[in-house]
């Protein structure tokens, strides 16, 4: 269980998260959403320990987030951040390093490490792109890439900053439905979307966020009959068979 | 399920390659020169029995040479090759982002207090090579620059350390006749002893590279996912500047201002497919090292008796192959 108790953060000396409180499960895909600048992605950085918390606390199954070190940190929490580098590697290194928070002495990727890197690319379907440039694959793939190594670090929970960003709507629904299905393996899925009806669509719980705090979280039948939408974003969605379409 | 190969054809016959090329490249250099020198030479002068004029050669002027040319191209590669990686830069080399100028500076203030050689002047030309690569990647960091900003910055590094070398040279004209030879690239001074010390720190800096290959990698996917993965940046980006600093001053302290090498050794491997920093690196220091040994055998034959310095040639071989890589790259 992720625990996140009035924290306070943000960068340099501006707070942009203020006295946010909330629990997350595993076994849960939650979507945050909220307009741009409110702190979803500040969140998923405080989360990960990309940047400290000054202020509350952040318990990953008990354990205080800052009393782990980066290693430890990595073995619970996967992070894809929304801007991704296109390193000089291939994929297979690319997703084999989702596996560095497990490495030891003499640092050298064992064939456990590379069977879960090969599972983690198969089940993205870019296992015969392996040996491919990142340079050489379109952003939609390097996505894919990039979500086959944070299914390689195999954490209990995995933030991701829009995840369905650079993907056409097929790998976007591919991908929700991936997420979908590590939720009901037991992981905790923590997804930015800006997409509102793909996440009202696949998420169980969606956390709504204004100004640096949570304005609302529930599950998405409830926030759909709520006003909170409307307030925050100035539209409303209706929902026919678990599926979700705007209303302007 | 298949295991993903650890290793392919490719990068181990890019390894035989490599250390062909090296050898080969030594071996060019033991034999090329005015003075014949032969194989029974050779023999003689490394096992100390100089009796002839051209085992003597070998011992005391052509080994000296070779390996300083061995040892500079593979520092100056594989310092070309983490500094890319660590200011996640493709451009960057040591030459460019004013690292070498850094070396250089440092060794110009040297002469003009009178130390010439020893390991004073690596440790000057580290500590040189050191405070270049800080500044320029504190200032990435700090103001988020771009590929093209950081580039910007070493040529304002470099104008600015050349323009205060010019500034030592004019107002101590005795160092002068070093200062030409130095900016070119030189490598005639060398001597076994002088090596010593720098063979000592590229070898280490090579083992430890190779070690943290995976960590080096890491940092060139940014520090946010770096992080994300376990990495401690903030400790590991100085730690590879330091080897970058070391590598590039341990050249420079022995070659002077050998340029290219840095930018051009790292780049065409990368063309080559060779992606695993574990393999870039030791193969950086094959071909980096057989390359200047080459550059500098043919700067010393090709005009005999007259020799120019190993830069010059460094230019006119590297330069065409560069813009052959680039071009090759945008196709």
């Amino acid at each position: 269980m992720l625990e996140i108790r009035n924290i306070t953060s943000g960068y340099n000396k501006k707070t942009v998260l203020d006295g946010l409180s909330l629990t997350l499960s595993g076994g849960e895909l939650t979507s945050v959403i909220g307009p741009n600048g409110c702190g979803k992605s500040t969140l998923l950085k405080t989360l990960s320990g990309l940047i400290p918390h000054t202020n509350g606390q952040i318990l990953i199954d008990g354990v205080p987030l800052n009393t782990l070190n980066k290693k430890e940190t990595a073995t619970k929490i996967s992070y894809l951040a929304q801007e991704k580098n296109c390193p000089d590697m291939t994929v297979e290194q690319l997703v084999l390093h989702g596996r560095f928070s497990r490495l030891g002495f003499p640092f050298a990727y064992s064939d456990t490490d590379r069977v879960a890197a090969e599972k983690a690319m198969d089940r993205l379907g870019i296992l015969p792109l392996a040996e491919s440039p990142l340079s050489s694959l379109s952003g939609g793939t390097r996505q894919k890439a990039y979500v086959a190594m944070a299914l390689a670090q195999d954490t209990d929970y995995i933030l991701l900053d829009e995840p369905a960003a650079y993907l056409d709507i097929s790998a976007q629904l591919e991908l929700m439905r991936l997420l979908k299905e590590l939720a009901a393996s037991g992981k905790g899925i923590i997804a930015v979307m800006h997409d509102l009806p793909l996440a009202f669509s696949f998420s169980d719980r969606i956390l709504v966020m204004s100004d640096g705090s949570a304005a609302a979280v529930g599950s998405p039948e409830e926030l759909c009959s709520s006003d909170t939408l409307q307030k925050i974003f100035g539209v409303s969605l209706t929902c026919d068979s678990q599926t979700y379409k705007y209303v302007y | 399920m298949k295991y993903l190969p650890k290793h392919n054809k490719k990068t181990a016959l890019l390894y035989a390659v490599g250390v062909a090329f090296a050898i080969f490249s030594a071996f060019f250099g033991f034999l090329s020169g005015s003075t014949e020198v032969s194989f029974s030479d050779i023999f003689d002068g490394l096992f100390g029995n100089s009796d002839t004029v051209g085992a003597r050669i070998f011992e005391f002027v052509r080994l000296p040479r070779t390996c300083a040319a061995l040892l500079c191209g593979s520092a100056l590669a594989v310092s070309g090759a983490v500094t890319q990686n660590v200011l996640n830069n493709r451009l960057a080399s040591p030459s460019i982002i004013g690292v070498n100028s850094g070396a250089g500076l440092a060794v110009t203030l040297c002469t003009a207090f009178g130390i010439i050689g020893g390991w004073r002047v690596s440790l000057f030309a580290f500590l040189g090579a050191l405070a270049a690569v800080s500044i320029i990647s504190l200032g990435a960091r700090k103001w988020g620059a771009s590929e093209g900003t950081v580039i910007l910055m070493g040529v304002a590094m470099n104008s600015l350390l050349g323009a205060v070398s010019e500034a030592i040279v004019t107002l101590k004209p005795e160092v002068s006749v070093f200062s030409a030879d130095f900016k070119s690239g030189d490598l005639s001074g060398a001597t076994l002893d002088r090596l010593l010390p720098v063979f000592v720190i590229i070898l280490f800096s090579l083992a430890l590279l190779i070690l943290l290959s995976p960590h080096l990698e890491l940092l060139s996917m940014g520090d946010g996912t770096a992080t994300a993965l376990g990495l401690n940046t903030r400790l590991m980006r100085p730690i590879f500047l330091v080897l970058a600093a070391l590598l590039a001053g341990s050249a420079v302290s022995v070659g002077g201002l050998i340029s290219f090498v840095g930018l051009l050794v790292p780049h065409a491997l990368k063309r080559l497919a060779i992606t695993q920093t574990r393999h870039l690196i030791p193969l950086c220091a094959l071909f980096g090292a057989g390359f200047v040994t080459l550059c500098d055998t043919l700067a010393r034959t090709l005009f005999a008796p007259y020799e120019i310095p190993v830069g010059i040639i460094l230019a006119f071989i590297g330069a065409p192959i560069f813009v052959a890589i680039l071009i090759g790259k945008k196709r």
